[in-house]
């Protein structure tokens, strides 16, 4: 399944050990949302993202998986499944995946992703869902290729009818 | 136990303490979510040192089953 050996990748399942590298990318992960516009803060709960990422691995329904090439850690897929009141199904859900800049359009996060699929699917998620933002139009291209479609629109308020140089 | 649960709301959910009461049901609040119920459940299962079933996930709609199900885990009400 792991596709990524002829790359010179491999993908395997994070240990206790690798927290400190998935907290950087994490970190990483965060500011390249912040660039995008997702969040506001710089440097949101540094501390806790640390202490939850030391937590992430062994959880019961989460996946947290890494991308390594000569054993360095290139990238990160955290995924959960999610049990929700009234909902047919549970709902595998792929909450952050991050591949580092030197090793992307190289099929990481492809592998990544198919690895998530079948560890979330084994879980027992009977369907898959991600987020992406609507201008980002890498991501939706990315995701639409592995299988994925849009299925809600979030409708966001922006109040740009004030006139401006009014007082 | 209340109280824990009081502090897991306001720290997971982003309520404020002062809204926390008996009668919160799941959907009845925007803070209490699809979004925002996995995180609760992870914090009652960190909590409380505890895994909980799919059922139990599913049926924590509200204060009293959730401390109903804990109840029943062996989680003291006080």
């Amino acid at each position: 399944m792991n596709n990524g050996r002829k790359a010179g990748f491999a993908v395997r399942p994070a240990a206790a050990a690798d927290a400190s590298v998935i907290f950087d990318l994490r970190r990483a992960f965060w500011s390249d949302q912040i660039a995008k516009g997702t969040l506001d803060s710089p440097d949101q709960g540094a501390e806790r993202l640390l202490a939850e990422t030391a937590k992430l691995t062994g959880r019961a329904r989460t996946v947290l998986a890494v991308a390594t090439q000569d054993k360095k850690i290139i990238g990160y897929l955290y995924g959960q499944v999610k049990m929700l009141p009234g909902a047919a199904s549970s709902v595998g859900s792929v909450e952050e995946i991050f591949v580092a800049p030197a090793h992307r359009r190289g099929s990481v996060a492809q592998e990544l992703v198919a690895n998530a699929i079948a560890q979330l699917k084994a879980l027992g998620a009977g369907r898959m869902q991600l987020r992406v933002l609507q201008d980002n139009a890498e991501g939706r291209t990315f995701w639409k290729k592995l299988g994925f479609a849009p299925s809600v629109t979030i409708y966001e308020y922006t109040d740009n009818t004030t006139p401006s140089g009014t007082e | 136990m209340k109280a824990a649960l009081k502090e897991i709301f306001t720290s997971e959910l982003g309520i404020k303490p002062e809204d926390f009461h008996d009668g919160l049901t799941y959907n009845s609040i925007p803070e209490w979510d699809s979004a925002s119920h996995m995180s609760m459940i992870l914090a009652v299962e960190e909590k409380f040192g505890l895994a909980l079933e799919s059922d139990d996930i599913v049926n924590m709609t509200n204060i009293e089953k959730i401390v109903d199900i804990l109840k029943a885990k062996g989680v003291p009400v006080e």
